[in-house]
């Protein structure tokens, strides 16, 4: 298991006690229209808290309710605690239309998170659906202030629509830092697909396995996303690239109140996503799959 | 002499539990509407004495049905916290005549909220193990097997050998007091004026009365809980999904088993505004432009975050905001609460069975499929699964 434990000792008290952060910006990743809610970036204040990438936060709106979300940004860099929020329920719609100043409640860091030890020497393959590269923005923010401990990295982020696509301002500076970024869209809009630069594809992210020059000897790939992307995709890189489960990373997500391993909803099979997980490797989930669906 | 165990008349029970009852609060089966029920009493004169097991553990005297987690009001439009739910500061608890199948669900309960099953002991949950920790438990041994027991079969019982402060025994004359904890020696330090030396006798005794109520439940009970069978199949997931669909066409997602079990304590939590007047006030009702429309978070008002019971078999357990629902079938929701109660990776991971055998699940299920009835069926299936082989 990658289970680094960065976990603060907390009291016993302060469990469900949450501390109070305030939001110091915001940036609209994908902007509402009839069939896409609304995602965004909140700046927290950090409030010198530590964490590893793949880590979550139980995000707190007062008078609302708290939801599991992953941080995204990376620990190293100094000053920043970033969430990226989608509109998905009452709670995290009320986070995703936050404007600076608002105050939210947190609790964390929560669950176990990447570890990038066991990858050194490696080339990383970032495979992110959709709201799937939040939770793996840090992890790679992380290899590149590491760049030189690892070979190639070459991200694959794929969404419904182009303009689902996350962090669309930040390509460059990957790129610019030795990232591969490719893109995939499930339809086009007619003009995107056009474009030349990052490389892109209308279809599933897995038709970008082809052009990614996988070697499965050196390849580490981690993977976030959907339920059908993390089982698909993950099939596909093991079945017909060859990388070892034990190389193929990836993270759950589940309903969770208490993220903390008491309320009981997250369990699969044995497991207490919020502290066995997030993040398992894929010969762990093929195990557990033998009892109940891991995703 | 025994080590830890003592004799005791009937009446210096009775005396002993009177003066606990002036110096905490002492919780005892009450007889309510025809039915046996943990309440607080005043004198040991209140205690129901004949009674197999109440109609729901006292688990709720652990971990109550709803209980604040967190304060907070807005001033100004800010949040501001107010501290955590404050529980603990009551007054120490006495529970006496607890059964041995809530004892170990208690037990396991503990295991599981002090963050030890999970191997985190740093994330104790505070509430709980404050409650627990102000509280005595005498439990009482049962002398006769009810009509839905299964403790036999689950190691829960009929005596146990930890997780009491006071295991008592009824002989043919007085009790047997057997410690199980410090605080139980200590309380029979307290009390040493009214003990007196259990002979080997009592100690024969008592072990005479523990095997006749495991010989009659065998001889007259047909309820049992096919542990090894069961854990096998659910262990190594041997069951076909059509088993488990077949399970969920016959469930009525009531959540009852859940709710009567000694060892299950999932909870939801919930933002209520207002909280102590019981009604959700004005500042609760978050203001939306449009059915699903915008809605924009309370700015006002005093907040509990409260926890609730929860139940795994309830349809939105695992629904998760965005449509993505893990456990849409209930045929899947029973299989994630059959393998939490029966499986070995469980029992590896909280140091017991998640049965105790209380058998509440099978008195309350409307559909007739308790933990007994479904431990069968798995029976059957690695019968026949066997059966097919040869």
């Amino acid at each position: 298991m990658t289970a680094v434990a960065a976990r603060p000792a907390q009291d016993a008290g302060d469990l469900y006690v949450p501390r109070l952060s305030r939001v110091l910006e915001v940036r609209e990743e994908v902007a509402p229209d009839a069939n896409t809610r609304r995602v965004a970036t909140l700046s927290l204040e950090r409030g010198g808290m530590d964490w590893l990438p793949g880590q979550f936060l139980q995000v707190g709106v007062f008078g609302a309710g708290e939801v599991p979300i992953c941080i995204s940004s990376p620990p190293g860099l100094q000053g920043a605690l970033m969430i990226t929020v989608r509109d998905a329920g009452p709670v995290s719609g009320m986070l995703a239309r936050m404007r600076p100043g608002a105050v939210v409640g947190l609790r964390g860091p929560c669950g176990n998170g990447f570890s990038l030890e066991e990858h050194r020497g490696r080339d990383l393959l970032f495979v992110a659906g959709g709201m799937g590269l939040p939770a793996l923005r840090g992890l790679l923010w992380q290899a590149l202030l590491q760049r030189s401990d690892f070979g190639r990295i070459v991200l694959l982020h794929g969404s419904r629509c182009p303009h689902e696509l996350v962090y669309t301002w930040q390509f460059a500076e990957w790129e610019k830092q030795g990232v591969e970024v490719l893109l995939s869209a499930d339809r086009g809009d007619g003009c995107w697909e056009h474009e030349e630069h990052p490389p892109r594809c209308v279809g599933l992210i897995t038709a970008l396995f082809d052009r990614a020059g996988i070697v499965a000897e050196k390849t580490s790939a981690f993977l976030c996303g959907p339920a059908i992307m993390i089982e698909v995709g993950g099939r596909d890189l093991m079945q017909r690239f060859g990388v070892p489960a034990h190389r193929c990373v990836t993270t759950l997500e589940r309903h969770m109140k208490c993220g903390v391993g008491k309320c009981g909803h997250c369990v699969v099979v044995d497991r207490y996503v919020c502290m066995d997980g997030p993040v398992f490797h894929y010969d762990e989930l093929a195990a557990l799959g033998r009892i109940e669906r891991p995703w | 002499m025994p080590e830890g165990r003592w004799w005791l008349a009937t009446d210096a029970l009775d005396a002993i539990l009177d003066d606990l009852a002036g110096s905490a609060t002492l919780v005892a089966p009450v007889r309510r509407a025809g039915e046996v029920l943990f309440r607080p009493v005043a004198r040991a004169a209140d205690i129901c004495r004949d009674y197999v097991n109440s109609l729901v553990p006292p688990k709720r005297f652990f971990l109550p049905a709803t209980e604040p987690l967190l304060r907070y009001h807005f001033t100004d439009g800010q949040p501001v916290l107010d501290g955590d739910g404050g529980a603990g500061a009551e007054k120490p608890l006495v529970l006496f005549g607890v059964r041995s199948c809530d004892v170990a669900g208690l037990e396991q309960l503990t295991r599981f909220f002090s963050g030890e099953s999970l191997g985190h002991p740093e994330s104790a949950d505070g509430p709980f193990m404050r409650r627990r920790r102000n509280a005595t438990i005498l439990s009482v041994v049962c002398q006769e097997p009810g009509a839905s027991c299964m403790c036999v079969c689950c190691k829960g019982g009929p005596a146990l050998e930890s997780g009491f402060d006071w295991q008592l025994t009824r002989l043919a004359r007085g009790w047997l007091v057997e410690a199980g904890s410090e605080r139980g020696r200590e309380l029979a330090t307290r009390f040493a004026a009214r003990l007196g030396p259990a002979g080997d006798d009592a100690v024969a005794e008592k072990a005479r009365r523990v095997h006749d109520v495991v010989e009659r439940f065998y001889q007259h009970s047909h309820r049992r809980v096919q542990t090894m069978a069961a854990g096998r199949m659910t262990s190594q997931g041997r069951l076909p999904a059509a088993f488990w669909e077949d399970l969920g066409e016959r469930c009525v997602e009531c959540g009852g088993c859940a709710f009567v079990c000694p060892t299950c304590s999932c909870f939801n939590v919930a933002d209520v505004a207002d909280a102590g007047t019981g009604e959700i006030g004005e500042a609760g009702a978050p203001e939306s432009a449009a059915p699903g429309g915008p809605v924009a978070a309370p700015s006002e008002g005093s907040w509990e975050r409260q926890r609730l019971r929860d139940n795994c078999m309830l349809a939105g357990f695992v629904r998760q905001a965005g449509g993505a629902y893990p456990r849409a079938s209930c045929g899947e929701r029973c299989l994630t609460r059959f393998f939490h109660k029966l499986s070995w990776q469980f029992v590896e991971r909280t140091g017991a069975l998640g049965c105790t055998g209380c058998g509440r699940c099978a008195l309350v299920c409307l559909a007739g499929i308790g933990i007994d009835r479904v431990s069968a069926l798995m029976t059957e299936q690695l019968v026949g699964a066997k059966g097919a082989a040869t």
